[in-house]
């Protein structure tokens, strides 16, 4: 029984402290996100839109395709990690 | 390691959209006139401003400002000024065919170097005091015949749209390609609703995920399309707000997943669901914009049942259809990966 208390005082301790680390993790990439929204957004919002009007619009397929390619990316590296994630489990098997 | 016939295809036909849907070059268009507003009785001269236009090579360029379809004003005089500037005298009569105030010409240029082109609403002419529609019908008599068309290969110059017409190739195919898994995604539900078998199960979530990926993407593709064409990331269309209410009905297929904890309740319950979200999405996408009695945004919806040749013309197709081919196996492919991934995390774990 006490055993059992002293187990599961752990286990929320340990998923405090998992959440306070996210929770870090999660502040640092959420303030370099806003960093680079308010830097694109007031420094060249502007000029943004002059690029994209310019040349004909050429500019918004070149965006578009930036786009695409990015999100593709994103999603590779996803399934890239689970990949790593795989082999790391295989490897633990096998000894 | 040898790639798959289809893979090969893929890639093969990407490199030919890319080459052919970035590289072929825009008909003759007009991007500008000055002055926009002219009166009867009056000798003007319209500055056109000339786009993709070799107008100094141009041998006996003809100019009209159409009214409607049977009545149009040649030029009396064309001075070429550079490539892209050309000036056109008119001498406007004093009485027009109509008794409308102010009515919208179009501006049509043509020459056998370059072919016809031409701008709609490019002046706006006041009617005079006066209105004498028979001496209007005389002085509009003249009818705009015999005009080039465009040598070469070229895409539809587009007012407003201009090069980013090539954007068919890229998010046009975003949503075949999700449709594609989604449908994928169906066939596999009910294999497994027939056989029982996890795998089935696996595949089916995989080609979701991938659909989902794509879906988002023509939702971003086509915000930045929109903005610099009809004025904001995402106006209130039709077809728009239905494709929020798919991807939703989509979201909400993985929401259903996390809420079982048993893996042959999750996979019937969820193969269900997706029969019935593929079953939602044609009416949603397809039907109902067209149903709806105002006009659409999007080309094809409300009003015409399909691209009619003024959306996508013959030239555009021998791209697009490649296209939407090369990215739906592109695709599958990447939902191939994500299966075999999850197949191979499958057997490990249930070992």
């Amino acid at each position: 029984m006490k055993i059992l208390f002293f187990k599961k005082q752990y286990s929320t301790l340990h998923r405090f402290l998992k959440a306070k680390a996210f929770h870090k993790k999660m502040k640092k990439y959420i303030s370099i996100i806003a960093i680079i929204i308010i830097c694109v957004s007031t420094v060249s919002a502007q000029s943004f839109d002059n690029l994209f009007r310019s040349e004909g619009k050429i500019y918004v397929v070149v965006g578009t395709l930036a786009i695409i390619l990015s999100g593709i990316i994103l999603f590779l590296i996803r399934i890239d990690k689970n990949l790593t994630k795989l082999e790391n489990q295989i490897k633990q098997n096998e000894h | 390691m040898k790639l798959a016939w289809w893979k090969l295809l893929s890639i093969f036909l990407l490199f030919y959209t890319l080459i052919f849907g970035l590289l072929v070059p825009l008909k003759t268009g007009i991007t500008d006139v000055n002055p926009r507003k002219i009166t009867c009785e009056q000798k003007v001269t319209l500055a056109a401003q000339g786009y993709n236009s070799v107008y100094t090579r141009y041998k006996s360029p003809r100019a009209w400002l159409k009214l409607d379809s049977v009545h149009a004003l040649a030029a009396a005089a064309i001075r070429v000024k550079n490539d892209r500037l050309m000036e056109i005298d008119f001498e406007m009569p004093a009485y027009l065919p109509d008794t409308q105030k102010v009515t919208e010409l179009t501006l049509v240029i043509d020459d056998v170097v370059d072919g016809v082109s031409l701008l709609p609403n490019a002046t706006f002419l006041n009617r005079g005091e006066t209105v004498d529609t028979a001496a209007g019908q005389r002085a509009w008599s003249k009818m705009i015949t015999g005009t080039n068309a465009h040598k070469g290969i070229a895409f539809p110059y587009r007012n407003i749209l201009y090069e980013s017409i090539r954007n068919t190739y890229f998010h046009v195919p975003m949503w075949f390609v999700m449709f594609a898994m989604f449908g994928a995604a169906v066939y596999y539900s009910i294999q497994y609703l027939r056989t029982g078998n996890l795998d089935w199960d696996i595949r089916a979530v995989s080609f979701t995920k991938v659909g989902i990926l794509f879906g988002l993407l023509g939702l971003f593709t086509g915000a930045l399309w929109a903005t610099y064409t009809w004025g904001e990331p995402f106006p209130m269309d039709l077809k728009i707000i239905m494709t929020y209410t798919a991807l939703s009905i989509y979201f909400a297929y993985f929401l259903l997943r996390g809420a079982f904890e048993s893996f042959e309740q999750r996979a019937r319950i969820s193969a269900v669901y997706s029969i019935f979200a593929f079953a939602s999405l044609i009416p949603l996408l397809y039907v109902v914009p067209r149903l709806a009695g105002k006009d659409s945004l999007h080309p094809g919806n409300g009003g015409n049942i399909a691209f009619g040749s003024q959306d996508l013309d013959n030239t555009m197709r021998f791209v697009f259809y490649p296209a939407s081919i090369g990215w739906i196996l592109l695709g599958v492919w990447i939902a191939t990966l994500v299966t075999r991934a999850a197949l191979i995390e499958d057997k490990l774990y249930s070992k």
